[in-house]
């Protein structure tokens, strides 16, 4: 089994060795590849904050020994836990939410409250303690119903689901913040990030994971309607450059947000086929209804991206998948520990 | 004899499905593939029995073998495993499937109980209404527990467990009994010890060891290496589950309720310890490995791990008496020949 090299060259040029980070949902799928080149690059310090609800030690137990990394198991819905999390640091990448629209159907009030309270403790710990720069997790399905394609920043439609609503109200916030007390901070809107890390298991799983870990154990796997829906898969290493760049970026003097996509459209029959070329089977997938709420197409345009922060994808859908599939065979293919 | 096999994509039921096989039995092998390790190799494994067309939940015919066939599903699905039942009238059952791993019960326990004991359940309800001459059923030693009198024999008591999946196992052994007792099942269970050999799990020690040694990675060394394991070569398994399959549980006409023998029961109910009676230090098993690979282990020393026993040792008396069991392979040759195997398939050295 080949590892697949990840982060082999930097996106920054500054030196990290004497500044201090904060990763929210560190130990979760994004946060845990941000701690990783962070520490890769030898950044003074990587704080973790992360109450394990969806987050896993298994994605963080790699760094535990490093002496630049710290952790702190916590809540954002906890103030005074914010606060403690933003002591002495520099920058902040807020990746920690509770992820999944039909998780937020299912818990429109968790989803909210650690979405948008948690994330409003999270600008407000922040904001008084001084941090040069706070970068957070927006998303894409801030596009709601809008058809136009691709996607700019500038125009949005009506949200679809709860998890839709915490993320553009987590917006709403930063540019009020911006405006009311000059913290300016940047939204990243992920479209379909996927990689090493994303966890396959349980109802709210990715569909890339879950095709992933379906065709290595040939079990059934459906694709909602006719498979022709497209999205603009993004793998996890563009999402790791877009927020050190807009981390280390020094030319922002208001809220801004933008989007972090590949720039191309990839339909699920195509992934499928790529997925299943690259574990060398041919196992059909089964087809079924649309799931309600879905929308059919997706694309980004990484314009405000590539001129803002200088954010340029490296790795195609292609590369990262063959990287992903090689992670899902690996991960589970050794324990750490022998059994007798 | 038509024989359905559960766990046939595993490492013992997968030797055992080609030794049937080579034997001239009808073999019907099932598993559900699951990622407790690399799929991948148990895909490799069913690709050796000419099976590659899998389909969930579908039976489908070797294209080497005339007399196998594959079912991809879990003993935890009750309908589907009675269907099976019902369509194969099976003359004999070796229940293999199961949440192995000691470590992982202590992480995942309810997978233990999903597959361990609702599925072990199915498999005696299907037994029940669509009888057959014999269950053979994998048992393991860690149900000797925090028993220290050496060798184990099966006519200790084995009530001090010390991992869910040692009690998963245990609990296996009585409800069998109960089905041998209230339907007349014929039922044997086989305590395992440390199985080894080619086409071997990937998070056992030996396969680990191998890897890291290969790779020049430090291995993880409990307790100084001094934990002694009776290591038994998957051959010698083979061999023994082949002799037990055909020696259906009998009831004993010497048994007595006002002395139970634990061993023994006048239902038709057996359980046997399947070792190789030679123990050895964990730490001669991994010279030996690095006498293979002519390279030395970068070891890192650790503390005992909770959930292990520090040794565990095999009286196979009862098994040698009953179906002439006689194990044939040193840890030396067997580490040799999984090594040899290892290099092979993993295309090494």
């Amino acid at each position: 089994m080949k590892k697949m090299p990840m982060y082999q060259q930097p996106y920054h040029r500054n030196d990290l060795s004497s500044s201090h980070f904060l990763v929210t949902g560190g130990a979760g799928f994004i946060g845990s590849n941000i701690v990783e080149y962070l520490l890769k690059f030898s950044a003074g310090k990587v704080r973790v904050l992360d109450n394990f609800s969806t987050g896993s030690v298994n994605n963080i137990h790699q760094f535990l020994d490093n002496p630049a990394f710290e952790l702190i198991e916590g809540d954002i819905r906890d103030l005074s836990t914010c606060q403690r999390a933003v002591e002495g640091i520099d920058y902040v990448s807020h990746q920690a939410a509770l992820g999944s629209v039909p998780r937020s159907i299912d818990d429109p009030i968790t989803s909210n409250e650690v979405n948008v309270s948690g994330f409003l403790n999270m600008l407000v710990a922040a904001q008084k303690s001084g941090v040069k720069k706070m970068v957070y997790a927006a998303s894409s399905s801030t596009y709601g119903d809008s058809p136009d394609l691709p996607k700019v920043e500038s125009k949005i439609g009506n949200p679809l689901s709860p998890y839709a609503i915490t993320k553009y109200v987590n917006e709403l916030y930063a540019s009020v913040f911006s405006r009311q007390y000059g913290f300016h901070t940047i939204g990243l809107r992920y479209f379909n990030v996927f990689g090493p890390r994303q966890n396959p298991q349980g109802p709210y799983a990715a569909v890339i994971p879950l095709f992933i870990t379906a065709a290595l154990k040939h079990d059934t796997t459906y694709i909602n309607g006719d498979g022709e829906t497209s999205r603009d898969f993004t793998f996890v290493e563009n999402a790791v450059q877009a927020n050190v760049k807009a981390l280390l970026s020094t030319n922002i003097e208001e809220h801004q947000v933008v989007n972090i996509a590949f720039g191309e459209r990839t339909t699920l029959n195509q992934l499928w086929e790529s997925i299943t070329g690259l574990l060398e089977t041919n196992i059909k997938p089964k087809y079924r209804d649309f799931r309600a709420g879905d929308v059919k197409h997706s694309l980004a345009s990484i314009s405000k991206a590539k001129d803002l922060i200088g954010y340029e994808p490296r790795v195609s859908v292609k590369e990262g998948l063959k990287t992903s599939v090689e992670w899902y065979k690996r991960s589970n293919a050794t324990a750490k520990v022998p059994e007798l | 004899m038509k024989i359905l096999v559960t766990g046939a994509a595993g490492f013992i039921g997968f030797h055992l499905c080609l030794s049937l096989l080579s034997r001239g039995d009808q073999v019907i092998g099932l598993d559900n593939i699951n990622d407790y390790y690399d799929p991948s190799l148990k895909l490799a494994r069913l690709k050796e029995l000419g099976i590659t067309n899998i389909v969930d939940g579908e039976k489908v015919a070797s294209a080497s073998y005339p007399g196998f066939s594959f079912i991809k599903t879990s003993i935890d699905q009750k309908e589907q495993l009675f269907s099976l039942f019902r369509e194969s009238s099976f003359d004999a059952v070796v229940n293999l499937a199961a949440q192995a791993g000691v470590r992982y019960s202590l992480v995942n326990p309810d997978a233990y109980i999903l597959a361990n004991i609702v599925g072990f359940l199915n498999v005696l309800e299907a037994c029940r209404h669509f009888p057959v001459k014999h269950l053979v059923y994998a048992s393991t030693s860690s149900v000797y527990g925090s028993n220290t009198a050496m060798p184990f024999s099966e006519s200790q008591a084995t009530n001090h467990p010390i991992s869910l999946y040692a009690a998963t196992k245990k609990s296996n052994e009585l409800m069998a009994h109960s089905y041998s007792h209230l339907y007349n099942i014929p039922t044997t269970g086989l305590r395992f010890f440390t199985v080894y050999g080619p086409w071997g799990r990937p998070d056992m020690a030996l396969f680990l060891f191998t890897k890291a040694i290969i790779q020049g990675e430090p291995i993880k060394v409990f307790n100084d290496g001094r934990m002694q394991r009776d290591f038994t070569y998957i051959e010698d398994i083979v061999q023994g589950v082949v002799r037990v399959l055909d020696n259906p549980a009998m009831p004993s006409t010497e048994w007595r309720g006002d002395h139970p023998d634990a061993a023994t029961s006048y239902a038709p109910y057996r359980v046997y310890n399947i070792g190789n009676n030679q123990p050895a230090e964990l730490i001669e098993f991994i010279e030996a490995i690095e006498t293979e690979l002519g390279k030395k282990a970068i070891k890192e020393y650790l503390p005992m791990q909770a959930g292990d026993v520090p040794a565990t040792h095999a009286d196979i008396t009862n098994l040698a008496t009953d179906t002439g069991y006689s194990p044939q392979f040193s840890v030396q040759h067997g580490v040799k020949n999984f090594i040899s195997w290892y290099k092979d398939y993993f295309k090494v050295g």
